[in-house]
């Protein structure tokens, strides 16, 4: 149903600022030159609800739902390059059992999953204790679906894989670097995410593969060209954007904005 | 924050307008732009260090005074309501995300204001936080301004200014200067501490701007001559893009997040966004790394001692004299030959503004003799389409338009 496309880019994130901050030039331009010539899908598989960042206070529903606006801020933005602005099409896809959010907007596929997030950067996750076994299973922030395992989970997006990527010659990976040196000081979670998409992607054939560093990018050399840093605080302005409307505070940061001027990631073809 | 048009803005009329109330500031700075994404492009950094900083204080506000609709109406006829309207919707998130850095969002409250200039003017006033915005929606007058525009007004050869939407009309260029200066006197009550932004008017330093920047421009001094010591910051529009990039990485992003917003209040209504490279309009990213302004203190000296005057804007509905400029051919592949003559020896400027108002750059910036003159230009690397020619000489300034095939 999308042999249209000469070439699917997933985006597998744990957050729904990660894309934005070490991923904006791949994605704005995966998005928004989705010209004749390279026409190009995307799909964005966010894993958790994003809630952490809460000042210790129990889960919030609405700093994760102005979290989730804000990346649909940014998916829009990205997608209205090109012609005028569309309709989402959201539906409650059932997907290997479980019941999974997919929104659709142009030429890009969003997957919430909404698992909880780690409370902090440092502590660890649920997603971890998935991997590590240490717990019997994991459920979703809305209790509307639980993962029974590792392989569950991994299961789960492998199905959505194979959904989106049907009959598409061409498919790219884009995820955190799992390499704890290259990209130390990463958030658990988007560590684990990553490695949750190489296990789900592991018997996927010719594929290119995209390993971003995240917070230790920071440390690294600026490496942007000015157009460059305006695309990615467009993105970060307009997540922002979706969070302050939606009664949350702002994530215009000088941590944040540090971010803007750098971009560093590898490229493995298997 | 979206208003619907003439029907919402017939009720508030009825409804909400009220004597003006003003809290009291000591620090105000003044945007005077003339289009809803000026500010964002040309004094990007300024404008959000002002609303950024004010909202987190309790002595510091914003006004921004838009004087065009920017309903970039060039071809005459019906006025699109919708494009201005979305123009107007990016305008306030630009200024919503600023204001919202340090602090949560909280309700916008409009409202219709009548201010007394010569006349009674029902003006459309938008408050957030520290910030007042008020839009005149006044005829926007396009780079050809073959229409109604706020040049024209200026030199009196149109009695009366209509707003677009129809909410008042202006008897004359006195009426509408006492307008906005009484905006700005009531907005600054109290304060001691006044900045007024607002676009370079010397042609000299902004070659080839927008007649309209260049117009609210020098309303803004006039009125800002009349006060005691502001700060006046006059700042480059189009021509900025061709300046070096001057901005450090943090404020290139306040610009980019900006011009962001604005583009996404167009491509919501349904309007091209602002921002891609490809886009066939330009891209306005292209300003998003310069800002460039020079600093009067009024209280320091004349500032319109080197005002230029009425700026001699020649058009397709005025005649123009025996100094005419010639480009031929028109159309043209690639050479284009420019005659011209001047009436006294002096400094001719020439540049190439494309449809949207981008400029190509300074062809001509020299000291030339009285008489007849000729400039050869080649426009290959120009893409196919309509351009605008600007040629200021000591006598006048022409624009004259050519095709490039």
């Amino acid at each position: 149903m999308y042999s249209q496309y000469n070439a699917v880019c997933f985006y597998v994130v744990a957050q729904q600022d990660e894309w934005q901050l070490f991923m904006g030039l791949n994605v704005f331009n995966d998005i928004a030159q989705n010209n004749a010539k390279e026409n190009k899908k995307v799909v964005i598989i966010y894993t958790t609800a994003g809630h952490e960042n809460n000042n210790g206070q129990p889960m919030n529903a609405q700093y994760y739902t102005a979290r989730q606006a804000g990346a649909d801020h940014c998916v829009e933005f990205c997608a209205d390059q090109q012609g005028s602005h569309g309709v989402w099409d959201s539906t409650v896809d059932t997907i290997n059992g479980h019941a999974l959010l997919r929104r659709q907007y142009k030429n890009v596929t969003s997957y919430c999953l909404r698992l909880p997030g780690a409370p902090d950067a440092a502590q660890e996750c649920d997603i971890k204790h998935l991997h590590d076994g240490t717990v019997s299973g994991i459920t979703d922030i809305e209790r509307s679906t639980n993962y029974t395992s590792w392989k569950d989970l991994v299961n789960t997006l492998r199905s959505i894989i194979n959904v989106e990527d049907s009959a598409i010659p061409q498919v790219i990976l884009n995820t955190a670097d799992t390499d704890v040196i290259l990209n130390k000081n990463c958030r658990i979670d988007n560590v684990y995410t990553s490695r949750l998409a190489l296990d789900a992607f592991a018997q996927t054939g010719h594929m290119e593969l995209n390993l971003f560093r995240e917070f230790c990018i920071t440390g690294l050399p600026a490496n942007l060209e000015d157009k460059d840093i305006s695309t990615k605080a467009a993105l970060l302005s307009l997540m922002d954007y979706g969070l302050t409307e939606n009664g949350q505070a702002s994530e215009w940061t000088a941590d944040n904005i540090n971010f803007l001027s750098r971009h560093y990631f590898r490229t493995v073809k298997k | 924050m979206r208003l619907p048009g003439k029907l919402l803005l017939s009720i508030l009329i009825s409804v909400l307008s009220v004597p003006v109330s003003f809290a009291q500031y000591t620090s105000v700075a003044y945007y005077m732009v003339a289009h809803p994404d000026d500010w964002q492009l040309f004094m990007g950094v300024n404008a959000f260090n002002d609303i950024a900083n004010g909202a987190n204080s309790n002595n510091s506000k914003v006004v921004l005074i838009y004087t065009t609709a920017g309903e970039a109406n060039c071809n005459g006829g019906p006025v699109n309501e919708q494009y201005y309207l979305a123009r107007q919707t990016g305008a306030n998130r630009s200024v919503q995300f600023c204001a919202d850095i340090n602090g949560k969002n909280e309700p916008w409250s409009p409202s219709v204001v009548t201010i007394k200039g010569l006349s009674y003017h029902n003006i459309l006033r938008y408050k957030y936080k520290n910030t007042v915005s008020y839009f005149l929606r006044l005829p926007d007058g396009c780079l050809e301004a073959t229409h109604t525009t706020l040049t024209k007004f200026a030199h009196g050869k149109m009695p009366t200014l209509y707003a677009v939407d129809s909410s008042t009309a202006y008897f004359g260029y006195e009426d509408l200067v006492k307008t906005v200066e009484k905006i700005i006197q009531e907005e600054g009550k109290g304060a001691d501490d006044i900045t007024i932004n607002c676009p370079e008017w010397d042609w000299t330093l902004n070659p080839s701007d927008h007649p309209d920047h260049i117009q609210t421009g020098l309303l803004a001094t006039r009125i800002a001559s009349k006060m005691p010591c502001v700060n006046l910051n006059l700042f480059e529009g189009y021509y900025s893009s061709n300046n070096p990039p001057n901005l450090a990485p943090e404020d290139i992003a306040k610009e980019s997040a900006l011009l962001a917003q604005v583009s996404y209040g167009c491509t919501h209504y349904g309007y091209s966004p602002e921002w891609d490279p490809t886009h066939s309009g330009g891209s306005h990213i292209n300003w998003t790394n310069r800002n460039y302004f020079r600093t009067i203190i009024t209280c320091d000296s004349n500032v319109l001692q080197n005002d230029p005057g009425p700026v001699a804007f020649q058009d397709s509905t005025t005649t123009l004299n025996k100094y005419t400029v010639n480009v031929f051919p028109n159309p043209a592949h690639d050479i284009i030959n420019i005659t011209y003559e001047i009436e006294d020896s002096g400094m001719v400027t020439m540049a190439v503004n494309d449809y949207y108002g981008r400029s190509y750059g300074l062809l001509l910036n020299e000291t030339k003799e009285k008489g007849k003159h000729t400039f050869s230009y080649n426009a290959a690397q120009l893409r196919p389409g309509n351009y605008s020619l600007y040629v200021k000489m000591p006598q006048n300034i022409q624009l004259v338009k050519f095709v490039k095939e």
